[in-house]
């Protein structure tokens, strides 16, 4: 019950303080969903980001039920999504019955001429913060970098790029997690991994369209002449690669 | 009567609705204006400047002040739960599926590769904003400040909007 209590008031104050829509939640959620109430992981939020948005409806309104439900099972699902949609339904109701009188105001147009930029930087903070724990890697940053092109300067719409980039995540990054949950990978299973990896990206790069394609070979040789050269273990390899990252 | 259709047209329209946001905008126009007439443009305008000014998601708040226009308190609640209904069914499955199997390597393997791009989406998004929000000096002023007060103070955002919110009033009114 105070379990529950929490979590409405926790989305209350993240939908009374969502202006923007969409993403401009993000941030708040962040902070206090996963800094401050711990309720889920770094990843697993960055996870449920992607699955809201694959799914129609509101991400800020996919994003609540997806909070509760893992938090606090069906119960916790309503209590997130009443709590982040109720601010916004009252504030629209005094809108509408007030509707003449309210919408010229000067001091709103000028409290949001301040908030629109502070926006911004929250919105670019958390893309900033989630980005540290999506991209570990060489081959995460060539994704980024890829999906961002696709989305920013060719406006491909978010579903087909988060799509794609699962598909090619499947097909680059499967072997490593099959040998991580191997119990004891001796050096020819690696070197069959190896090989398979190799073959997979090679074979998908042909039915796979749009600029998130080119993401195959890149990646997929770079991790094969790494293991291959190197001969160290799957995990160290990760490891050095991501302290190369985060130098840069 | 009123409030059944409510619930269901709004349903729809948040079924298929895919990407949040703005991406609702033709659909509630279909629906809404063209369809059923329940509203005219320009008061579907005012509605679209009003959800920019308030809280909460567009798709959300149209569907509150179209359903209180037709049939008062009711309908709002009718409209609003309609639009809320489909992506709550569908995120339950999917978060059940989520958590069931989230530890299978192959699905490991997913969520890796689509982690980067959800980090490029929230990148294009504060992008996206900079042109409505940059108008002036004083823009870049307060984002750079927000941004440090984020970085280096740990600023919680809600904090960082108000603050935001009276440094607009005494910057522009």
């Amino acid at each position: 019950m105070r379990l529950l209590l929490q979590m409405f008031w926790s989305f209350f104050k993240i939908g009374a303080f969502t202006f923007g829509g969409g993403y401009a939640m993000v941030p708040l959620i962040q902070k206090e969903v996963v800094d401050a109430r711990k309720w889920v992981g770094n990843e697993e939020f960055i996870d449920m980001l992607g699955l809201a948005q694959t799914a129609p409806g509101p991400v800020a309104v996919n994003t609540s039920v997806f909070v509760g439900y893992k938090t606090a099972g069906f119960v916790g699902a309503i209590v997130a999504v009443l709590g982040a949609t109720l601010p916004s339904f009252l504030v629209i109701l005094a809108v509408a019955i007030f509707f003449s009188e309210i919408r010229h105001l000067p001091a709103a147009e000028a409290a949001f001429g301040g908030v629109r930029p502070a926006v911004v930087a929250l919105v670019a903070g958390a893309a900033y913060k989630i980005g540290k724990t999506a991209i570990r890697e060489v081959r995460g940053v060539i994704l980024g970098a890829l999906a961002l092109v696709a989305i920013a300067v060719f406006d491909i719409h978010p579903i087909p790029v988060i799509v794609g980039s699962a598909a090619i995540g499947y097909f680059v990054f499967r072997r490593d997690f099959e040998v991580e949950a191997g119990a004891q990978p001796n050096a020819e299973a690696d070197a069959k991994a190896k090989a398979n990896t190799n073959a997979d990206a090679k074979a998908q790069s042909v039915p796979r369209l749009g600029p998130e394609g080119e993401a195959d070979d890149s990646p997929g040789a770079r991790g094969a002449s790494r293991r291959g050269s190197a001969g160290v273990r799957n995990e160290d390899g990760l490891r050095d690669q991501d302290k190369v990252v985060d130098k840069q | 009567m009123i409030v059944l259709q409510l619930f269901l047209t709004f349903a729809k329209i948040g079924l298929f609705t895919f990407g949040g946001g703005y991406a609702m905008i033709p659909l509630i126009q279909k629906e809404i204006i063209q369809a059923h007439a329940w509203l005219t443009m320009k008061e579907f305008m005012d509605i679209i400047a009003i959800a920019e000014m308030t809280p909460g998601p567009v798709a959300v708040n149209s569907a509150t002040f179209v359903g209180y226009k037709l049939g008062g308190v009711a309908g709002a609640a009718a409209a609003t739960v309609g639009v809320v209904f489909p992506s709550f069914v569908i995120i339950v499955v999917f978060a059940t599926l989520f958590l069931k199997y989230k530890d299978a390597p192959a699905v490991k393997a997913v969520f890796k590769g689509l982690r980067p791009a959800v980090t490029a989406l929230i990148a294009a998004a504060a992008i996206s904003l900079i042109r409505a929000a940059f108008v002036d000096v004083a823009g870049p002023v307060i984002a750079v400040a927000v941004l440090v007060g984020m970085f280096k103070f740990d600023l919680n955002p809600i904090l960082a909007i108000v603050l935001a919110a009276v440094a607009g009033i005494v910057i522009y009114l």
